[in-house]
């Protein structure tokens, strides 16, 4: 079986006139857990839909374990998905389902389903339509996992989850991943990506705008400030490399920068200031910053 | 095999509230022959004064024709446009399910074909429909058997001609999912195709009879021939196998978004 687990070359999809992806290239080795980052409408979604054939593609190429799923889909035996929105036939009750999804893979699951019930706190004799969202979501995970898969694909998973639950979720993820299941995993939450992922893919406006090791992106430390003075200052003082985004509403100035806080710190250390905030950009500003440096 | 077991399984309940809503209008219209067996001629007169295109609905000459042209006229003009309701209905339902309750996540990223998915979803909704039919006109023909002698020709030809019909019905509502991104009420789409086509086949000029699948098989022409009329039999064949090759295309190369 290839180590290339997910192969992306090139993969475009259009909606009509509509940009879904475009030229997206990436590649997922075998019991990495990569992270695929981006903003809401970016096309996380519609990657993942093509690669599994529930939307096709325009052009370029998509495999999974080395098959385009359009033409073999025998390759979906060892793929497990579980989708951002989760709906189900709702007049099932939850083993029901479970056993349906079972059903399309050999072998006997049913210890399966209890495990891993058991550890996401799953009531199984439950009708579907009865469950929160959040509920639902555990269904979701379970009937992915059911059949452990070789390749996990998650797309937004911890929505609707509760912190415990998304801890419990994590080390569930974790040991899957120790027992050699790669793992996909698609979310516009930065942090919950820095977590557990190994390498991220972050995809802006249907295309990749950067893949590098969590280790890298921990490294490049940005930074959001928002910085009131107690008079205007001079609107060049941080013209400097790395600042990006940069917003100066009267004595406020906001901006992110990428680097050692102490240079920003150095900066002002002249000025009278009234407040300060360092935080944690959100994802979009971090895009901004990517294009900020282009 | 899970997919058509699970179609099946998830539709019986509907399949049983139709046949038993049609055996009990089928048998009480039927019985009703009793009441009216000495007054037909009378009926017939009484017919000839409404509009022509009611009495090509009801097939009002059919009505002399004994117990078979009794049937013919009333409880199967009722049963064929509850019957072809059922068909399109179910056939949308079945094939528009995962869109509509969005699980298409779900049973598309099974390691299944899509064509496979096609046949085990066509292949429950032909099993649903020749299983109510089986039942159905197995009672009404005992019925009818029951009441007076007749051709069992004729009435294997009657039946036959509303299978076909049927089945025309249950591909024109897999043609219409192929082609919908989502369709919301199955049952309004259903009804008002059926409705249409029989209200068009009442009022329509003989030069329009291929455009209307209810103008195929006209009872009087099997009563009188004690056969369906070849060139709509093969006419209704080719449209059912061209509407069964584009939705089969379409539904392969539909996108899930």
């Amino acid at each position: 079986m290839s180590k290339k687990v997910i192969e992306t070359k090139n993969l475009t999809k259009f909606y009509g006139k509509h940009r879904g992806i475009e030229d997206l290239t990436l590649e997922v080795s075998k019991g990495e857990i990569f992270g695929f980052i981006g903003p809401n409408g970016s096309g996380k979604s519609t990657t993942i839909r093509t690669l599994l054939s529930l939307i096709h593609k325009t052009s370029g190429e998509g495999y999974l374990f080395g098959k385009d799923t359009s033409i073999d889909k025998s390759v979906l035996k060892n793929v497990g998905y579980v989708p951002s929105e989760v709906f189900y036939y709702d007049d099932m009750t939850v083993i029901e389902l479970l056993e349906y999804s079972a059903s399309f893979y050999s072998g006997n699951y049913k210890k399966r389903i209890q495990y891993l019930a058991e550890t996401m706190e799953l009531d199984l004799k439950r009708k579907i339509n009865e469950l929160s969202f959040g509920n639902k979501k555990k269904v979701a995970i379970v009937a992915a996992l059911l059949h452990s898969p070789k390749l996990l694909i998650l797309d937004e998973p911890t929505t609707g989850l509760d912190p415990l639950m998304q801890k419990k979720f994590y080390n569930l993820l974790k040991e899957e991943n120790e027992k050699g299941m790669t793992i996909f995993f698609s979310s516009h939450v930065l942090q919950e990506v820095q977590k557990i992922c190994d390498r991220v893919g972050i995809i802006k406006e249907g295309k990749i705008v950067e893949i590098s090791s969590i280790k890298t992106l921990k490294e490049e430390k940005y930074k959001k400030f928002i910085i009131e003075f107690s008079k205007k200052v001079n609107k060049n003082l941080f013209a400097i490399e790395n600042v990006s985004d940069l917003k100066i509403e009267d004595k406020t100035h906001s901006f992110i920068y990428k680097g050692d806080v102490n240079n920003i710190l150095s900066l002002i250390k002249e000025q009278t200031i009234l407040d300060i905030t360092i935080e944690e950009p959100s994802l979009e500003e971090i895009f901004m910053h990517y294009y900020g440096n282009e | 095999m899970n997919i058509f077991k699970f179609e099946l399984k998830y539709n019986y309940k509907k399949a049983f509230g139709f046949l038993i809503t049609t055996l009990i209008f089928s048998v009480m219209t039927i019985l009703y022959y009793f009441a009216l067996e000495n007054d037909m001629q009378m009926i017939y007169d009484l017919m000839k004064g409404y509009p022509e295109p009611f009495q090509r609905a009801f097939g009002s000459e059919l009505i002399l024709n004994g117990l078979l042209g009794y049937y013919a006229s009333f409880p199967m003009v009722f049963i064929l446009i509850i019957q072809n309701i059922f068909a399109i209905y179910l056939s949308i339902f079945i094939f528009n399910k995962e869109l509509k309750e969005k699980v298409t996540d779900f049973l598309y990223t099974k390691p299944v074909k899509r064509v496979n998915i096609y046949f085990a979803k066509l292949m429950a909704t032909l099993t649903i429909i020749m299983t109510t039919n089986v039942i159905l006109y197995t009672i009404i023909y005992t019925l009818l058997r029951y009441m007076d002698s007749f051709d069992n020709r004729v009435f294997i030809l009657f039946t036959l001609s509303t299978i076909i019909i049927q089945i025309f019905f249950v591909f024109l509502g897999i043609l219409i999912t192929s082609f919908s991104r989502k369709i919301k009420s199955p049952i309004t789409i259903s009804m008002t195709a059926v409705m249409a086509l029989f209200a068009f086949s009442t009022f329509a000029e003989d030069k329009l009879r291929p455009l209307i699948i209810f103008s195929y098989f006209e009872f009087k022409y099997i009563l009188n021939n004690i056969r369906l009329d070849t060139n709509y039999l093969l006419l209704s064949i080719g449209l059912i196998i061209i509407m069964f090759g584009i939705s089969l295309i379409k539904f392969m190369k539909k996108d899930f978004e």
